[in-house]
């Protein structure tokens, strides 16, 4: 028996998903924009963005008194699925809707929600993540980048690595070290860094596929207001651990390579059993990820699911260009006029970053066992 | 041998370099090394009475593991053993066989369509498979400015074209007794596996030296068991491509006896598989800068996963060796 209030919301959402992939296959069709496989890393496009923002479908989860639409993370999560499925070019908010928006809500003062929110809810401010460097990357808590106390505000000095899409971002959500610590988790804090402030440096990382995905950012002594600081200092290392279980729980996890499956069951009518397999496979990691979804709405922080689902997730996303391969063998090509080559050589391509990004799979089964085992 | 024949290629090599400023692979220093290699006389140690097959895959092994693209394994087991099938001597330095199927007319022209073939953009000869008027396997030659190209790149840098051929003046080179375009498809698939085999081998010493030397959590990653077990994995995949080549060369002199050989289907096949894996292992290994163009991982990793598709992926390959094993398999394996 489903209640009446169920039906109700679930219509809403049926209604909701129907209108983001009309507009997403109306606008990328208007625009001539690909869909893509990992387009919410590797595909942009500001109009897109501001579009989206402008229908109430980027930031979604922010209340009205931010500029935000108010609405819950299960009807974020219906419109991001359509816009992964769509392959649509939502990268340049991404990190921002994602998980800078509902870490101020959590953690900002009063000040830096009214200074960034309205800007992410339209879908025109975009953010960084700077949390790897040279020698931290699973070993987040050995940061060697620092803030130090100076007058009424900060000093910054570091450098940061791997920060996808740093050279078109606004701004930079940084983990840094401002107090010493036995404790390499004590210690730590979070700071809101402008990336147009003296003393940035953005210097590009070119990637294996010849395009400007990542880049090195360098802190040359930026000087930090004290606006600048999110949350507490001292409590960057529980706020990441919190952003992480958004940045690892979400459906791009799952939906990455599914431009890639949707143009292979159009281009093939060959249904073989392997598909079956991987489909069942599909239909419970979704389920998966949507009750993880949830739980994270209801405010918990549901760490080992999210990084079961990803876990999962990502291998997912590999065995669909196996059975791609071998369902519809074609040359990858990258620069093919034909979609279902170039969509095949996009996620031969980004193979690797799947279990690499967020936190590695090996990283992610650590938490996962050493949880269930209590070690 | 085969290492002298690695030691000199690499010194050859090392006084080419060919990475632009950007990491990417420059063509212009690629054909510079190339002719190295060809004034080196290196690219005729497959010519009947120079070398030997195993000195040519050597060679092509040793021009493979430095990572930058190269025509020279192509020239030397394709191109050299197409021309030796029909017992013609190498004539222009970059000549591309062309697999066709193409159809040859009474007058001497040539019809023919190829997709992706690997470096026709640098030919200065092709090389056209194609069945004479009377039905009979024949090669002829044809002037690059007679066909029609459309090129471009693989995943990782090197070029190919669709190539066709309309009516296009066509030189006779010869007729060869067995089916052609079989042959150069065996010989295709023995190059690949036999680069795929070294770029695995230097995948798998890049891996192990990352891991000894890459410290997290104040240890080298090498002392992680999820590592470890990551490591023996791709060793043993690497390990599995080498005796899958080992067993296809075995004493083998001429790719023709490898001609629907299931010791050629098992190279392919198992070297193909191996790229798969050992890709997916090492970039785990490496994380996110084996991915950053100006490290040599990646080099490697797309000529693999390229190169499974190429001559026939393991798919073409697996249906192939299925085929040949008879309702006794025990009879089929030892024999
Ligand atoms: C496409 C892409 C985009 C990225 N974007 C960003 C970004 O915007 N901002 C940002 O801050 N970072 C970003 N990263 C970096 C990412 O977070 C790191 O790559 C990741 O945390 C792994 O760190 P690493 O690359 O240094 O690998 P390492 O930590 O050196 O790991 C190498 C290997 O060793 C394994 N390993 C390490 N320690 C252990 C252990 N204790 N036990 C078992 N195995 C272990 C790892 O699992 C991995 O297989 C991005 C990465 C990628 C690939």
């Amino acid at each position: 028996m489903i209640d009446v209030r169920t039906a109700v919301r679930r219509a809403a959402a049926e209604e909701l998903r129907a209108r983001v992939r009309a507009f997403a296959e109306r606008e990328m069709a208007s625009s001539g924009a690909d869909a893509h496989c990992d387009a919410w890393m590797t595909s942009y496009s500001a109009e897109f963005s501001r579009a989206l923002g402008a229908r109430g479908w980027a930031g979604m989860t922010i209340p009205a008194e931010y500029g935000g639409p108010g609405r819950t993370s299960m009807e974020r999560y219906v419109v991001i699925e359509e816009l992964l499925a769509a392959g649509a070019p939502v990268a340049l908010h991404w990190f921002a809707d994602r998980q800078v928006g509902p870490a101020l809500l959590r953690h900002g003062s009063p000040a830096q929600r009214r200074r960034y929110l309205p800007g992410i809810a339209r879908g025109e401010c975009y953010f960084a993540i700077g949390m790897s460097e040279p020698d931290s990357g699973s070993d987040l808590a050995a940061v060697r980048t620092r803030a130090r106390r100076d007058g009424g505000g900060w000093r910054l000095e570091g450098a940061k690595t791997w920060s996808s899409h740093a050279h078109l971002a606004h701004h930079m959500l940084v983990l840094a070290r401002t107090d010493p610590a036995e404790d390499r988790r004590a210690g730590l804090s979070q700071f809101l860094v402008d990336l147009r402030l003296d003393g940035v440096q953005i210097r590009p990382i070119t990637t294996q596929d010849g395009r400007r995905h990542f880049n090195e950012v360098v802190f040359d002594g930026v000087r930090l207001d004290d606006g600048c600081l999110l949350g507490t200092r001292g409590q960057g290392w529980s706020q990441v651990m919190a952003e992480l279980a958004l940045e690892r729980s979400g459906p791009e996890r799952f939906l990455s390579t599914m431009p890639l499956l949707r143009c292979l069951l159009r281009r093939t009518e060959a249904r073989p059993k392997e598909l079956g397999v991987l489909l069942a496979e599909l239909r419970s990691i979704r389920a998966m990820s949507q009750s993880v979804a949830e739980a994270l709405g209801r405010g918990e922080t549901p760490t080992v699911a999210a990084a079961v689902v990803k876990d999962l997730g990502t291998r997912f996303e590999g065995k669909v260009v196996e059975l791609a391969r071998d369902l519809l063998p074609v040359v990858p090509d990258l620069a093919s006029g034909d979609e279902y080559a170039r969509l095949l050589a996009e996620a031969v391509v980004h193979s690797p970053d799947r279990t690499l990004r967020g936190g590695t799979n090996e990283i992610l089964r650590g938490i996962v066992a050493r949880t269930a085992a209590g070690a | 041998m085969s290492g002298e024949i690695a030691d000199a290629i690499a010194a050859i090599l090392r006084n080419f370099p060919q990475g632009s400023a950007d990491g990417s692979w420059d063509e212009t220093l690629g054909r510079a090394a190339t002719d190295a290699l060809r004034d080196g006389d290196w690219l005729d140690v497959s010519l009947p009475d120079l070398g030997d097959l195993a000195d040519a895959v050597a060679v092509a092994a040793a021009v493979t593991a430095h990572g930058w693209p190269s025509p020279v394994p192509d020239l030397l087991l394709i191109t050299n053993s197409a021309l030796a099938a029909v017992g013609v001597p190498r004539s222009h330095r970059c000549p591309i066989v062309v697999p066709g199927p193409g159809r040859l007319d009474g007058t001497g022209r040539v019809t023919a369509a190829a997709e992706h073939v690997a470096w026709a953009p640098w030919a200065d000869q092709l090389l056209v498979v194609a069945q004479d008027p009377r039905g009979r396997p024949t090669l002829v030659a044809v002037d690059p400015g007679q066909a029609e190209l459309r090129p471009g790149h693989t995943l990782h840098g090197s070029p190919w074209a669709h190539v066709r051929l309309e009516n296009a003046a066509a030189e006779y080179l010869g007729t060869a007794t067995d089916d052609l375009a079989e042959f150069v498809t065996t010989a295709g698939a023995l190059a690949r596996s036999a680069q795929s085999l070294a770029a695995l081998e230097r995948v798998r010493a890049l891996s192990v030296e990352h891991v000894r030397t890459r410290v997290q959590f104040g240890r080298p990653l090498a002392a992680f068991q999820a590592v470890q077990q990551h490591l023996a994995a791709l060793i043993g995949e690497v390990a599995a491509a080498e005796a899958a080549v080992a067993q296809a060369l075995g004493d083998v002199r001429d790719i023709r006896e490898l001609v629907g050989d299931p010791r050629l289907s098992t190279a392919k096949i198992r070297t193909s598989a191996a790229a798969t894996e050992a890709a997916r292992l090492a970039h785990q290994l490496h994380g996110a800068i084996g991915i950053a163009r100006e490290h040599e991982l990646h080099r490697h990793t797309l000529a693999l996963l390229t190169w499974r598709e190429e001559f026939g992926n393991e798919r073409f390959w697996g249906g192939r060796l299925a085929a040949s094993a008879g309702p006794d398999l025990w009879a089929w394996l030892t024999g």
